[in-house]
């Protein structure tokens, strides 16, 4: 974090923008103790991150951690959103085409998928906006409308969007391993005792074919960190991932160490959520000291 | 919220000049200094200035405001010591504020300095009872003013709604110079200009600053907005490194040669259309200092050609040139870039574009290090609309005490002629600043890709002029 924040140069460098004096300058560096050695200023870095206080952010003027907690509903709401849109989505729609492989249903499950898995978000959101807000005039072109029902008209268009890949690459995997799962002799077994497809697939099939789609859908809800930055900007949505953006261009250093720190908790933590979910669909994985 | 950034930066603090207001207004049309909360202001000698203040007014939190709040504040904002201080914006001698009579205030200048009346324009008057405790905190989260608004809710990096203040002493007197014609506004803070552009076409918003040329030709096709464009004070310019020693760019030849290459008619008409009109210097029509004898360069490749054959043939040798911008400085900035490059490879000046994010080129511009041979492309907003200023800023080595930006560094005639004009007021002053303008351009060749026009979508049912130094003001717009 001390050096992710160092990386982004100097702030007093640009924190009064560019038709200031040298004077100036050399006196915001020693004001926000930028002139202090790096020693010194990492021992400063790490005596706040343990009362989890990074400092007061240059360009807000309060601490910045406030600052990341304030935005942190907002993110988390989008990004669950997205999420519970795409997974259960990708997985239904993986289900679907690994029941008849090669099939148009199959094939056209295929394509749409990459395509989703593919596109650019960027581009994805100025066309739902276009299409679903002006055109059609269903939910509002951007904004926010806060964490609950209330916000649920704000949410759709950029939860959709964020949801676009993830769903893609989720039906991709959900595909590929069903159809490895279905083609096994206890699958086979299942048939031939006459149990009904859909038991076969959703209670047998899919429930192993699951250890893959979990690993993969906590890297997707880790990569949407990455997707909500550009999304949060093009739907003002007042999030970590906007808030990372304006700390970055403004050299927020105490800002920015905030926000890495929160992002890198919050990363830690869905993994370690994954990991224990492996455990409790696979009886055989166990964590503790036993064989 | 600090009325510390009211003055220059309309981006981060949009809207707070309804609620903040300054002893010194400008003239919408004109741009001239007009009074606000100061009735009149004279110069008593060089150094030393005197304001007579409005009476009758009180800050949003029933503050009376008086010759004591007006020092308080401008002792605050313009000491260096304080966060707030905005000092190192806008430059000038040392000042010191003295309260006279209850309504009167006087300023005294270490130096001489003519722009003590425009420097006004910068400070916001806030009700000192704000600042109490910890100001820097306070300031930033409340906005207690004397304008025609207060402030009455703030969701950070969301919006902010005003509503209209009953006390202001503007209602009713013409020295206001605008109305209150709205009961409310809420201001929402969209990053992306397409997405400010569809919220006019959505309905969801009556008026979106700084839409891009394609946003501003889709609202204006809409059958119930428009689009106005008006040209900025904000000023494209292109920056040469005359101070790195090994250098070629220091050499007054190169510099010709590289704006004589460039074809700056038709990149402004092709690549900037809809967003720079063409430019002969860096102060548009209107600002102190303009010179309307000025002319833009011409396109002349093979007088280009023939002075870096020239330059050669004394000695010198063509070094590769980087070409640098900050990211989204303007709209097509990119491809404005490319095809200037282009033109420079074709004279013969191998020249490479570097893009460099917001943080990184303020870096190097601020303090100078980078390779040499380095030409900048840059805009100048010019803030204060003083010739002067910009001097300071960008073109002095000198004159700015140590900041490697200009291009000027070894010239005795432009310091003199600096140093004679920064005292001069009046019409002095504006003819000094006219003849600075002509030594830059017959030679430094810094060339101009044009002021900077923005676009603003409003919906028919709202009628706002632009202003000139394109500030919104709730009382200048009214129902159509």
């Amino acid at each position: 974090m001390f050096v992710a924040g160092r990386a982004i140069g100097d702030p007093a460098a640009v924190v009064l923008g560019p038709d200031v004096s040298p004077e100036a300058v050399a006196t915001l560096r020693g004001n926000l103790g930028l002139d202090d050695p790096l020693l010194t200023q990492y021992g400063r870095f790490v005596a706040g991150a343990l009362r989890l206080d990074f400092g007061t952010s240059y360009w807000q003027g309060v601490p910045a951690m406030s600052l990341v907690l304030q935005r942190l509903p907002a993110t988390a709401f989008l990004a669950l959103c997205a999420f519970f849109v795409a997974i259960p989505t990708g997985v239904v729609i993986g289900a679907v085409a690994a029941r008849r492989p090669g099939s148009i249903i199959d094939r056209a499950t295929n394509v749409l998928s990459l395509a989703g898995a593919s596109v650019v978000e960027f581009w994805v959101a100025l066309m739902l906006i276009f299409l679903v807000a002006i055109r059609i005039d269903w939910v509002p072109t951007s904004g926010f409308g806060g964490v609950g029902v209330a916000g649920l008209s704000f949410v759709l268009l950029p939860a959709l969007t964020l949801a676009i890949r993830p769903l893609g690459r989720v039906a991709q995997v959900s595909r590929g391993a069903l159809i490895e799962e279905l083609s096994k002799p206890y699958v086979k077994m299942a048939r031939a005792k006459g149990i009904s497809e859909r038991r076969v697939v959703g209670r047998h099939g899919l429930k192993n074919a699951l250890i893959p789609i979990i690993t993969l859908s906590g890297d997707e809800l880790t990569s949407m960190m990455n997707g909500v930055i550009i999304l949060e900007v093009i739907f003002a949505w007042p999030g970590v991932g906007q808030l990372l953006v304006q700390a970055v261009q403004r050299r927020d250093l105490p800002l920015v160490e905030a926000l890495v720190f929160v992002i890198a908790v919050i990363v830690v933590l869905i993994n370690l959520f994954v990991d224990l979910f492996y455990a409790r669909l696979n009886p055989k994985i166990r964590y503790s000291g036993g064989s | 919220m600090s009325p510390a950034r009211v003055g220059h930066n309309e981006v981060n603090t949009v809207g707070m000049r309804n609620v903040y207001e300054g002893l010194v207004d400008r003239d919408p049309a004109t741009g001239e200094l007009i009074p606000l909360l100061a009735t009149d202001w004279e110069r008593i000698d060089v150094d030393h200035w005197r304001f007579n203040l409005r009476r009758g007014v009180s800050f949003h939190d029933g503050t009376a405001f008086n010759a004591e709040a007006a020092a308080t504040v401008l002792e605050y904002l313009w000491n260096p010591d304080t966060p707030e201080s905005i000092i190192g914006l806008y430059g000038g001698p040392p000042m010191t504020f003295e309260v006279v009579s209850e309504f009167t205030i006087d300023v005294r200048t270490e130096a001489p300095d003519p722009l003590v009346p425009l420097r006004m324009y910068f400070f916001h008057m806030f009700s000192p009872t704000a600042a109490d405790g910890d100001a820097a905190t306070n300031l930033a989260e409340k906005a207690v003013g004397t304008g025609p608004y207060r402030l009455v809710t703030w969701q950070r990096g969301q919006h902010l709604t005003i509503e209209a203040n009953p006390d202001w002493w503007g209602i009713g007197d013409p020295d206001a110079n605008g109305t209150v014609a709205y009961p409310s506004a809420r201001f929402e803070f969209r990053p992306e200009a397409s997405v400010r552009a569809s919220m006019i076409e959505a309905d969801e918003a009556a008026f979106a600053m700084w839409l891009g040329p394609e946003d501003c030709a889709r609202v204006a096709a809409l059958p119930n907005a428009d689009c106005q464009r008006s040209a900025a004070p904000n000023t494209i310019f292109i920056q040469f490194d005359a101070y790195s020693d090994d250098s070629m760019l220091r050499d007054v030849r190169v510099r010709e040669a590289v704006t004589l290459a460039v074809d700056m008619d038709l990149l402004v008409e092709e690549v900037l259309s809809g967003v720079a009109v063409r430019a002969s210097q860096i102060q548009p029509a209107g600002l102190a200092g303009y010179n309307p004898d000025l002319s833009p360069y011409g396109y002349d490749p093979a007088r280009a050609r023939a002075l870096l054959a020239e330059y050669v043939a004394s000695g010198g040798t063509i070094k590769p040139v980087s070409l640098a911008f900050q990211q989204d400085r303007f709209p097509r900035v990119r491809e404005f870039m490319q095809a200037m490059a282009a033109m420079l490879n074709e004279v013969g000046i191998e020249t490479e574009v570097l893009e460099l994010e917001t943080a990184l080129f303020l870096e190097t511009f601020n303090t100078g290090t980078h390779p040499p041979n380095r030409i900048k492309v840059h805009t100048n907003g010019n803030n204060t609309g003083d010739f002067m200023s910009s001097l300071r800023g960008y073109f002095g080595r000198q004159f700015a005490d140590g900041a490697p930006r200009g291009c000027w560094c070894e010239d005795q005639e432009m310091f003199d002629l600096i140093t004679e004009v920064q005292s001069l007021d009046g019409q002095a002053r504006i003819a000094g600043m006219q003849r600075i303008g002509a030594h830059v351009h017959e030679n430094f060749y810094m060339d101009y890709g044009g002021h900077i026009s923005l676009n603003y979508g409003v919906q028919d049912g709202l009628r706002w002029d632009v202003p000139i130094d394109h500030a919104f003001r709730l009382k200048h717009m009214s129902v159509n």
